[in-house]
């Protein structure tokens, strides 16, 4: 039984001189400091939604049970809503929506240096739409592809910086992935690889592969650099709806952790391992997911410390065999310990049922701590604090006067990009 | 007199019915009956007689009253007329009728007899006064009942190219807001209700579902003989669901031989025709047509940002530069706004029999073309998608006056609408405002690739039907009574393909094979009480009921349910007249029934509920109109009125829970939640000199509120916008107006008319006002622009010529955010009327 695969190509070749000449592409590596974050100055970009706007706020902090913000006569408002918030280093974020027929628009938000929040740049049009996207250095990315495209062996990705400059894009062929030469890809989930690179999970629904295959592509030049498979899992890549979401991660000492949610139902919800500086999967590295979970499967996965990550739950257990429903909600959540193989329910938090699906914010690391803003029908709208060690939830910042709250990010005060 | 002594019990009754339910009614009118019957003096006598003009022809509809009496009656479509019960003793008889001067004559009633009249009008001389006071016969009856209405004299605009919606706007309380130009995508909003809550018909027949091509803003101001304006209380025999009000345009009723037939020619390359032929033969077999076109460029100048398209498309690294948009905003000519539409309307039948004063078969086809210049915000420029609409609207009207009997009256009318209407998206293009264009990459996530907003070709079908029967009784001068049902359908079979493919291809879910269905009948009944003329009451009662059938989803288990709701709404509405002044307060307990969207959802974005119940509110109304001779010159014309409108269970998306805190889950779900108050006045006021100049203004303020205090249903998140008011509302807007006339320049029966219009709106946010930095929020600004028309009448209205100037300011106008009006516009109109009595 084929266990492992890596491709090699000429592509592990390219690897090499992409790691060597994209170095120069961050010249200003950080002294090491054990929390570097905490001392930052700066204060916290919240965008949280009434009706169909969005209003951008800020807050010192977002620990504190007893402070609130609002938005009644304060922030920016932006008229329409995002699907997808990207966190982009200390400078704000970009933020898109996907708009079914109508045209996918973004916008990019920070803190000017009055310490209010502005748009960067203008409001910009994602050309050919996303299904998927990520931040790959401090440039967001997003991503087309898929079977219902006019032309099924091409994907669009889009470029945005993080300034006022115009996002561009580009096309490139989803059928030459080596070893699977032919068949068309769709790519699920844009995830820092470092070095200007990035891991998606390519799904090919209509060869009957049920493998977890990821590619690992330059996101400058667009060239596959690696193709990885392993049959222990299925596809990896979160479902809702159209939009997909990428279920690989980096861990702190740069080893990348392949998740699967087990979506079609053939196999069971996992994660694999590509070791640091390794040519393919850990054969001795198998965590089956949805066994330590008693049962389910999930649909997010996002990295928090070390090698701990969070994974977002789907609420109701599926039947084996069957694949999750594209429709089902999914507001329960867990910490996972790669290492220790350890999964923790997080507790602290409101319960599942008191979450409608996707209320969720988009998750936030900020100094070691984990925060969740979360939109319940019992009070406003709240973040979470989560201690990754203990999986234990604390109330936070509450957002007054909000339908829900997107996203949150940190802006240093040093750190505001004008340009 | 008996009924002297009956006017205590009668107020006492009236007050009593405002504050105790319906179901009191029918004991009511059996009171009121029993007090007739009682009435009934021995010592009367009855007239009867016909009303002629000068050449001998019969005058339909000519209306009689003793002065300083309550009896009147309406000669019928033969120009019969009978008043029975009659004390005996001396009166003075005047009669008044469309065209024709007024009429009085001294008439003696002697007890036990009935006596005959013959009376001869007189035809009016000049063309204005003609115009003047045709106009105000219908106008002035509407506007003479309880109800807190406005009536729009449409034949004094005749000569101008306003539409319909265009003579809508000069009314108070009333906003039409539009997209663009000529053509563009229209809404209505009255003393702050807008789309669903409002009701528009045409002769009684709702308009609902008649499609684009037959619209208020391009159906001819010419078409109408009046537009009435029900605001808050709705008389039954619209048998309306609306809160907010009726809208209803009377069409020519006209038995003469007329002929109407104008042009206009406008900028932009705007042509507006318009043909109106009524004819009705001596054996009482009625022709009327009308039809017209509506043609323009729409390639007005607009100011706005752009897309940019990097030259060359690629860069050194393969990445293509173009998804931005310049930094400043710039002037561009429309390119892709061509409207057409031709529209003809027929009726055929028969009127002033004996068993129907009019029983009429209509048809309307129509048809509509147009291309789309941009999205939802004027930055996003299309340049080939277009869409398309085709009507068909057979029609049946039939009404009778004293049929069988005298008194009773029985109006039918059945319209069945067939639309088909699509659009087509189907460019390889983007285009930018700059009229570049770049082919667009070939990827969307949906199921056509290419297309600037909808993807393809789509095209659907609407069908509705509805029936409205009235029928009413006048039990005698002081007395009568009516009940009213309506009755309407709606079926959608989903193309479960069609489904599949837009929402989650391959994944069709059971509620995608289940129709849906809903029946509604809303069922009124009336109660008219006349006190000499004087002091006019109408109390009434609706039965609102509807039968709806489609999926509901329950915790992941789909299946069809049948729901029914049934609610009663009732009303009163009163007036009194002194000798210049009129009175009038009205009330209604008023509902608006789910529709079939809310129901069952688009099947694109929304989900329906079928378990909503009606939209619920309380509409109060007072107000006075003062119609004063201040000196033989001068005549002071004022109307008030003052609303309050308490609008409850509004049906919108709100954070809800299903099952219990344990097993429960919470979900976003469609319900009925929202809250609104409205406090307003609306004041007209004009001043005439002779019949040379009129000055004019009217003025409308609103304080609209968000009065839900809660974000969810379960009472746990406040509303930030509580107390507030609700966004993207007009709220303040006034226009002045000056007219001045000429008469007789160069000739006798010509007459200049000069007339200027100042139009004022105040500032509108676009999101809930509550939420935000003021200084980052989005809104339309003040609006100030003003009108000016010049029209030359010839041979009494024969032929007629007009001048109009638009937008003198050439003003940047908005009604929508971002979506930019005409700017100045001059237009020149030929019209040719022809009358034969």
């Amino acid at each position: 039984m084929k266990t492992q695969v890596i491709s090699k190509s000429w592509m592990l070749a390219l690897t090499a001189v992409a790691i060597i000449g994209c170095s120069k592409n961050n010249p200003e590596q950080p002294e090491p400091n054990p929390n570097p974050e905490e001392n930052m100055e700066g204060q916290f970009l919240v965008a949280a939604t009434v009706d169909n706007s969005t209003y951008l706020l800020t807050a010192a902090a977002l620990d504190d049970e007893n402070a609130s913000i609002t938005t009644i006569g304060q922030g920016l408002e932006y008229s329409g809503t995002f699907s997808n918030y990207m966190q982009n280093g200390y400078q704000g974020f970009t933020a898109i929506n996907y708009g079914r027929g109508d045209a996918h628009l973004g916008q990019r938000f920070t803190v000017s240096t009055e310490g209010k929040p502005e748009r960067l740049g203008a409001q910009f049009e994602i050309q050919n739409g996303f299904i998927t996207a990520g931040i790959v250095g401090d440039v967001a990315y997003s991503l087309m592809s898929g079977g219902r495209s006019s032309d099924p062996t091409l994907a669009t990705i889009n470029r945005i910086p993080m300034s006022a400059g115009d996002p561009s894009h580009k096309f490139f062929k989803v059928n030459e992935f080596p070893g699977f030469e032919g068949r068309n890809a769709a790519l699920l989930g844009i995830a820092d690889a470092g070095n200007g690179s990035f891991y998606t999970g390519l799904d090919f629904p209509s060869d009957n592969l049920d493998d977890v295959i990821i590619a690992k592509i330059n996101a400058n030049s667009l060239a596959t650099e690696a193709v990885y498979s392993d049959t222990r899992l299925t596809v990896s890549g979160g479902f809702y709806k159209s939009a997909r979401y990428s279920q690989i991660e980096s861990a702190a000492d740069g080893d990348v952790f392949v998740f699967s949610g087990n979506n079609p139902g053939t196999k069971k919800a996992g994660a694999l391992v590509i070791r640091k500086g390794g040519l393919g999967f850990d054969k001795d590295y198998y965590w089956d997911l949805e066994e330590a979970s008693g049962g389910y499967r999930f649909r997010r996965v996002w990295h928090i410390v070390e090698d701990k990550f969070l994974l977002e739950f789907y609420n109701e257990k599926i039947e084996s065999g069957t694949a999750a429903n594209i429709d089902n909600a999914a507001s329960q959540f867990a910490i996972v310990d790669m290492s220790e193989k350890k999964l923790t329910w997080i507790s602290g938090m409101p319960a599942k049922s008191d979450i409608p699906d996707l209320s969720v914010s988009w998750p936030y690391v900020f100094a070691g701590k984990l925060y969740i803003g979360v939109t319940t029908s019992t009070e406003d709208p709240r973040y979470y604090v989560i201690n990754p060690e203990t999986a234990i939830a604390k109330k936070g910042l509450s957002v007054k006067n909000a339908s829900s709250i997107d996203a949150a990010t940190f802006v240093q005060y040093s750190g505001i990009a004008k340009k | 007199m008996l009924l002297g002594t009956v006017k205590p019990e009668l107020i006492y009754l009236g007050a009593t019915m405002q504050k105790s339910y319906v179901n009191l009614l029918p004991l009511i009118i059996l009171v009121l009956w029993s007090i007739r019957l009682d009435a009934q003096a021995p010592s009367s006598g009855s007239l009867s007689g016909v009303v002629r003009n000068a050449k001998g022809d019969r005058v339909q509809n000519a209306s009689l009253y003793f002065d300083k009496t309550e009896y009147s009656t309406h000669a019928d479509s033969e120009g019969k007329f009978y008043i029975r019960s009659l004390p005996q003793g001396q009166y003075r008889l005047t009669i008044s009728a469309m065209g024709y001067d007024l009429y009085k004559a001294n008439i003696a009633i002697t007890a036990g007899k009935n006596m005959t009249h013959v009376a001869i009008l007189k035809q009016c001389i000049s063309a204005l006064d003609e115009v003047s006071v045709v106009g105000k016969s219908g106008v002035l009856e509407v506007k003479e009942t309880p109800f807190n209405v406005v009536a729009l004299d449409a034949k004094s605009h005749y000569n101008a190219t306003l539409d319909v919606a265009g003579l809508l706007d000069k009314a108070s309380g009333v906003k039409i807001r539009e997209s663009g130009g000529i053509g563009s995508d229209m809404n209505i909003t009255l003393n702050g209700f807008t789309g669903r809550n409002i009701r528009v018909f045409m002769d009684g027949v709702p308009m609902q579902g008649m499609g684009s091509a037959f619209q208020l803003n391009n159906i001819p101001v010419n078409i109408a003989e009046r537009i009435e304006v029900y605001k808050g209380v709705v008389p039954i025999e619209f048998g309306a669901d609306a809160l907010g009000g009726v809208i209803n345009i009377v069409t020519n009723r006209t038995r003469n031989t007329t002929l109407d037939a104008s042009y206009s020619i406008g900028s932009f390359n705007t042509h507006k025709s318009n043909i109106s032929l009524n004819h009705t033969f001596k054996s009482g077999i009625s022709l009327q047509l009308n039809a017209f076109q509506n043609y323009s460029d729409n390639d007005y100048k607009v100011k706005t940002v752009y897309r940019l398209f990097a030259e060359g498309g690629n860069n050194d690294d393969g990445w293509s530069q173009n998804a931005g948009w310049s930094t400043d905003s710039a002037w561009f000519r429309r390119f892709h706004d061509t409207y057409r539409n031709e529209t003809v309307m027929a009726r055929v039948g028969i009127v002033g029999k004996k068993w129907a004063d009019r029983m009429l078969f209509g048809l309307t086809l129509g048809q509509e073309k147009k291309d789309i210049q941009h999205g939802s915000e004027m930055k996003y420029a299309f340049g080939e998608r277009t869409a398309h609409s085709k009507s068909i609207l057979p029609s049946f009207v039939y009404d009778k006056r004293n049929l069988i009997i005298e008194g009773l009256s029985v109006r039918v009318n059945g319209n069945f609408n067939y639309q088909k209407s699509g659009t087509v998206d189907t460019t390889s293009y983007k285009y930018s405002w700059t009229g570049e264009r770049v082919p667009i990459g070939g990827l969307r996530g949906t199921g056509v690739s290419y297309g600037e907003a909808g993807f393809g070709v789509t095209e659907f079908t609407n069908r509705n039907e509805s029936a409205t029967a009235n029928i009413g009784y006048r039990i005698d001068h002081s007395h009568s009574v009516a009940i009213n049902s309506v009755a309407t359908n709606y079926t959608r079979k989903p193309v479960l393909a069609d489904i599949a493919q837009r929402l989650y291809p391959g994944l069709p879910t059971a509620a995608d094979s289940m129709s849906r269905s809903s029946f509604q009948n809303i069922l009124g009944i009336e109660y008219r009480f006349s006190y000499k003329r004087r002091w006019n009451t109408n109390l009434f009662a609706k039965h609102y009921r509807i039968d709806a059938s489609g999926p509901q989803s329950d915790e992941g288990l789909t299946y069809r349910k049948n729901e029914n709701a049934q609610k009663m709404g009732y009303g009163i509405a009163t007036t009194y007249f002194f000798t210049d002044l009129q009175l009038k307060a009205s009330a209604e307990k008023a509902y608006r029934l789910p529709n079939d969207r809310e129901l069952f959802g688009d099947e694109i974005l929304e989900v329906g509920n079928i378990t909503l119940r009606p939209e619920q509110s309380n509409n109060y109304n007072i107000g006075f109109t003062l119609n004063k001779k201040l000196s033989p010159a001068y005549t002071l014309y004022v109307d008030w009125s003052g609303y309050y409108r308490d609008t409850y269970d509004f049906i919108q998306t709100a954070l809800d829970r299903i099952g219990d805190d344990l097993n429960g889950i919470s979900v976003y779900r469609r319900a009925n939640h929202g809250r609104v108050t409205r406090l307003g006045t609306d004041v007209e006021t004009r001043i005439y000199y002779k019949n040379i100049a009129t000055l004019g203004a009217t003025m409308t303020y609103m304080d609209i509120r968000d009065k839900a205090k809660y974000k969810d249903l379960s009472g746990n998140l406040v509303n930030g916008n509580y107390n507030y008011r609700m966004p993207n509302l007009p709220y303040f807007f006034w226009h002045v107006d000056a007219s001045y006339y000429v008469h007789n320049l160069m000739g006798r029966g010509n007459t200049l008319n000069l007339n200027y219009t100042f139009n004022f709106v105040d500032r509108i946010y676009r999101n809930a006002i509550a939420y935000g930095d003021r200084d980052t929020k989005d809104f339309i600004a003040k609006q100030v622009y003003s009108d000016l028309s010049a029209t030359y009448i010839m041979k009494n209205g024969r032929y007629n010529v007009s001048l109009e100037a638009r937008n003198l300011e050439n003003a940047i106008l908005y009604d929508n955010f971002s979506l930019q009006k005409p700017g100045r516009r001059f237009s020149l109109k030929l019209r040719y009327f022809f009358i034969k009595r």
